[in-house]
């Protein structure tokens, strides 16, 4: 993980052509995951159990041909990427967004936050319930966006969570988890 | 400044509010017990608007309309033919305030999808009521009786494409025993998979099906019409009101009920099955669920105790037994 | 003449206050849950049906018609407000939809929604009250080789001659075919890629993708740019209402997107995924043609366009819901349960068996659209206020939103896992700019290519020439030809020239 996050962070600076074979070139990581996914595909095809009363076209030869395609689409963008004089191309839907992101990849810390966030998010859902599970969720993502008054959000995302967990189930009888604590109460 | 001040006093006291009430209501909802009189869980193990789920809230309702408990809620966990509501009841041990609809169609999907928990893990309480598949061709169809459907399928069993629903269900099933009958090796069916039997319908009108099998209902305005023609259906006695024969009546020994019931979960006291078994019965007796007998076109096998446990078993087993003639498990 | 009559008479029984006030609590009602993705109508209408047993027929159909078109309306708003559509068919409203949001065009992106899906759905309805019969024959000459054929246009029009980078777009599709191969095989009952957990049987809701790919992927892309861009500020709203200019855009896109989405509301399996992707792709198109590259950063006509298609595909997909008894969508397939629970067939029958309701029904679709423009004309200055609220709060509202729909929509912690492990996965198609529309094309379409091809193949029993025996399938192949060749060939004229 760790080299995956410094290869993305000096991406731009490759087409500087200063730096490693690998700075600009973290895109080779999707070319991987994509043949990756289509092996997993093929491996898994092949072991699959199929009913005895199958006719004609089997339920293994559409993801077969998927599992192909997506080996050689992986390979491709692998290759692609490697070749010398790579640059990044991006298409013209992204023109904007990386307008506005001149200068390196990713910032980490804010990213991770969140990420960290939803994973905290899961684990509690259950156990600890909507409203404190929800108002986690809230209250960390508003923090790694950059959140000023940090104390305040807490309370915002508490308000938040309560009127969700109202509003779904007076208003629309949806049940919200409610959390071991409440249920021992 | 103090209209700020009120503004921002108003915005917590309202806060504070809000989030009193929303842990209150946590609170009621997490509560409730076992007590199926203070509050009655009903888990349709399907999408809303499927089967199950028109059964659970025509349950709901008349167990409203009768103060037969405090709250009742339904709860949709679809998946996987209702074998992830399944598993999910089979864990709730001792809970007798939940009943689960279940049905001819979850003991095909047990089969199918090779699930680790099967009906002997939970309560059976009650059959409420049954449909009937019916086995239709286009108007212009060659086969005019079953019995020439029959030989076809001797002669070239592979050449009949069926349609029905999704495999391993109702259909399948009952398209399986229709060809054991006609003495073919059952998997040999050239059966083709739909959503629906409104699809099913499509695919019989455009000529590339040459038989259709589902429940009356979805072929019943067709059948009408006269674009369709029902050859027979699934019940073992002709059914009331409607005007086609049953396959036992033409000589073919296939029968096969779509039933649906309900089930609670595993590790209760017969006190508290016996309550359970109480709720549905009065439910049974409800002008509300006559009604919707009625309106949905069922027949009403009203089932509960020993009975019911016997006849879930003779079922299963001869599911189990169809199904793995036709390669499914 | 006789038609006419019969819908006045419709109007007649529909116009009274108390189905006037229905239809307003339906159209009300289906906005508000319209809005919540994963919930949507079909939840709406379920959770309906048994309160509604209360009224007489008339009157709850009138309701479901409002609820009906109020969910399409309430899931396009969150698709350019938050970039979380309410259901898949906003889907392709929520790409160009969510830039215009962004650069302070969220009412404009909302009024042309809105009016685009009024047009729309009248000019649907009308064809529906006066052609029904002639369309439900067209529905039933639609068998399983022209939906392959179709299926194979929209993955090739949307991957390889939309993308921008045809290896970039492939790819996109390749993932979401292989996401929508997981679960039961339908055909045949084998269990294919769910690793042994039975949570994946029923495969990955297409909710789960779109909410995933869309909302978490772009809250999570913000993040990584959070440092750059501080997202505490509020993108404020621009002038509230459509201008001439933003007009003379959008009404050749609303034409287009309501031919499109007409044909394909009629057509069994057609849903209203495909025109809505096909209308984006032709605007698309056109616009690069005229040497605009506003696309990608808000362009008015790529909201008018899907919009137009879904409506127009709404309005339609009654008619194999009422001629066939055939749903053509979960919304559908619930009021075809309403129709049964109250002892009406659809079905060709239905016309004449229950006239009084179903033209009331259809007149009730003229007031239900009109209501809607009514009620959300004036409002859409008022939904971009939202975009008020500073940004970090509207992303973290975003997420919770996103996380409750799809949790509540099954109960089901799995699926926010799911959602989130996609979430991740549109991040990072995002990071290195690749499309997402060809992933959502491929999950959406996957099964259905699948399913035609071996449904064709088993009908025919394996001759594949039945894949080019209709007139139809031989004209979607060559319009396929010649659009390959002719961006293969524009493509290396451009690459020469550069």
């Amino acid at each position: 993980m760790t080299t995956f996050v410094q290869r993305t962070a000096s991406r731009r600076d490759g087409e500087s052509a200063s730096g490693s074979f690998w700075t600009g070139r973290s895109e080779l990581f999707v070319g991987v995951l994509v043949g990756a996914i289509g092996g997993f595909l093929l491996l898994r095809t092949t072991m699959m159990d199929v009913p005895s009363s199958v006719s004609f076209l089997g339920p293994r030869f559409f993801p077969a041909v998927i599992g192909a395609l997506l080996v050689v689409l992986g390979v491709s963008l692998a290759v692609r990427v490697a070749l010398p004089g790579h640059r990044s191309t991006v298409p013209e839907e992204q023109s904007e967004m990386e307008a506005d992101a001149s200068g390196a990849g990713s910032d980490w810390k804010p990213l991770l936050l969140t990420a960290g966030t939803l994973v905290a998010h899961l684990a509690l859902l259950r156990t600890a319930g909507w409203i404190v599970a929800g108002a986690l969720l809230f209250w960390g993502v508003s923090c790694a966006l950059g959140s000023k008054h940090k104390l305040r959000d807490l309370g915002i995302s508490v308000i938040v969570s309560s009127a969700v967990q109202l509003a779904f189930s007076t208003g629309l009888g949806l049940s919200l988890p409610s959390g071991l604590l409440l249920e021992v109460l | 400044m103090t209209g700020r001040l009120i503004l921002r006093l108003t915005a917590a006291v309202l806060g504070v509010v809000l989030v009193g009430a929303g842990l209150a209501d946590a609170h009621t909802k997490a509560s409730g017990g076992k007590d199926p009189r203070e509050k009655l869980q009903l888990m349709a193990p399907a999408d809303p608007g499927g089967g199950w789920d028109t059964v659970a809230r025509e349950i709901q309702s008349s167990v409203d309309a009768h103060g037969l408990s405090h709250a009742t809620e339904v709860l949709n966990v679809p998946g996987a033919g209702g074998t992830i509501g399944l598993s999910r009841l089979a864990n709730q041990s001792g809970k007798g305030n939940k009943l689960m609809m279940s049905g001819a169609v979850m003991t095909g999907a047990i089969q199918t999808t090779d699930s680790a928990t099967t009906l002997d893990d939970v309560t059976p309480i009650a059959r409420l009521a049954d449909d009937y598949e019916v086995v239709v061709v286009p108007k212009n169809s060659p086969f005019r009786t079953v019995e020439d459907l029959m030989s076809a399928w001797r002669a070239d069993p592979r050449s009949v494409a069926v349609g029905g629903g999704s495999a391993g269900g109702t259909d399948h099933l009952f398209a399986g025993m229709l060809l054991r009958a006609a003495g073919v090796d059952t998997s040999e069916l050239n059966y083709i998979a739909y959503a629906g039997g409104g699809e099913v319908v499509t695919g019989l009108l455009d000529g590339g099906l040459d038989v259709g099998v589902s429940s009356y209902a979805e072929f019943a305005g067709q059948i009408e019409a006269g674009k369709l023609r029902a050859l027979g259906v699934s019940s073992q006695s002709p059914l009331e009101g409607v005007d086609i024969p049953t396959f036992v009546e033409q000589g073919v020994d296939a029968s096969l009920a779509n039933w649906r019931g309900v089930v609670a979960p595993p590790g209760l006291s017969d006190a508290q099955r016996a309550e359970l078994e109480k709720i549905v019965t009065t439910v049974h007796g409800s002008e509300q669920w006559q009604d919707a007998v009625e309106r949905n076109g069922w027949k009403d096998t009203f089932q509960t105790g020993e009975e019911f446990r016997s006849f879930l078993e003779s079922e299963t087993a001869r599911i189990k037994r169809i199904s793995e003639e036709l390669g499914l498990s | 003449m006789e038609t006419l009559s019969l819908l006045l008479d419709g109007f007649g029984s529909a116009l009274t206050p108390v189905n006037l006030l229905l239809c307003l609590a339906g159209v009300v009602l289906g906005t508000v849950v319209g809005v919540l993705p994963g919930l949507g109508t079909a939840m709406a209408i379920a959770l309906l049906v048994p309160v509604t047993f209360q009224l007489d027929p008339t009157g709850a159909f009138i309701m479901f018609a409002g609820v009906y078109f109020g969910g399409q309306f309430g899931g396009a708003t969150t698709a350019i407000l938050l970039n979380t559509p309410g259901q898949s068919s906003s889907m392709a409203t929520a790409f160009e939809g969510f830039p215009m949001a962004r650069s302070r065009r969220a009412p404009q992106a909302l009024a042309t929604a809105v009016l685009g899906s009024f047009l729309a759905s009248i000019v649907a309805v009308t064809l529906v009250v006066f052609f029904s019969p002639l369309m439900v024959d067209l529905a039933v000459g639609f068998g399983p080789p022209e939906y392959f054929a179709l299926t194979v246009l929209a993955f090739l029009a949307t991957s390889a001659v939309v993308a921008g980078d045809v290896l970039r777009g492939l790819s996109g599709l390749g993932l979401g075919l292989a996401l929508a191969m997981v679960g039961i095989d339908e055909q045949s009952g084998a269990v294919r890629f769910t690793l042994g957990s039975p949570r994946l049987l029923d495969g990955i809701s297409i909710i789960v993708v779109t909410v995933g790919l869309l909302a978490i992927g772009e809250v999570l892309y913000v993040a990584s740019r959070a440092r750059r861009k501080p997202a505490t500020e509020t993108v404020a709203s621009g002038r509230p209402w459509l201008s001439k200019r933003d007009l003379g855009r959008s009404w050749r896109p609303w034409l287009r997107g309501t031919a499109l989405g007409i044909p394909f509301g009629v057509i069994p399996a057609g849903g209203a995924e495909i025109p809505t992707f096909l209308s984006y792709g032709t605007e698309k198109t056109l616009s690069r043609r005229r040497g605009d590259d506003e696309f990608g950063r808000g362009a008015i006509e790529g909201v008018a366009g899907p919009e137009a298609a879904n409506n127009a595909t709404t309005a339609t997909s009654l008619v194999p819901l009422l001629g066939l008894g055939l749903p053509t969508s979960a919304t559908a397939a619930i009021m075809l349960g309403a129709f049964q629970q109250y002892g009406m067939r659809p079905g060709p029958l239905l016309f004449t068996q229950e006239a009084d309701l179903v033209w009331a029904l259809l007149a009730s679709l003229f007031i239900g659209s009109l209501m809607l423009l009514l009620l959300n004309l004036p409002f859409a200055p008022v939904w971009a206020k939202l975009l008020r609220i500073p940004r970090n709060y509207l992303y973290a509202g975003i997420v919770v939103f996103a996380t409750l729909g799809v949790y509540t929509a099954r109960s089901s912690l799995f699926d926010v896992l799911l959602l989130y492990v996609v979430g991740a996965l549109g991040f990072m198609l995002r990071r290195y700019g690749f499309p997402v529309a060809p992933v959502l094309i491929g999950v959406i379409l996957g099964p259905l290519a699948e399913t035609s091809l071996r449904r064709a193949m088993a009908m025919s029993q394996g001759d594949v020439g039945v894949l080019f025996a209709s007139p139809f399938a031989v004209g979607i192949y060559s319009i396929l030809l010649v659009a390959v060749v002719g961006s293969t060939v524009l493509r290396v004229r451009r690459a020469r020239a550069a």
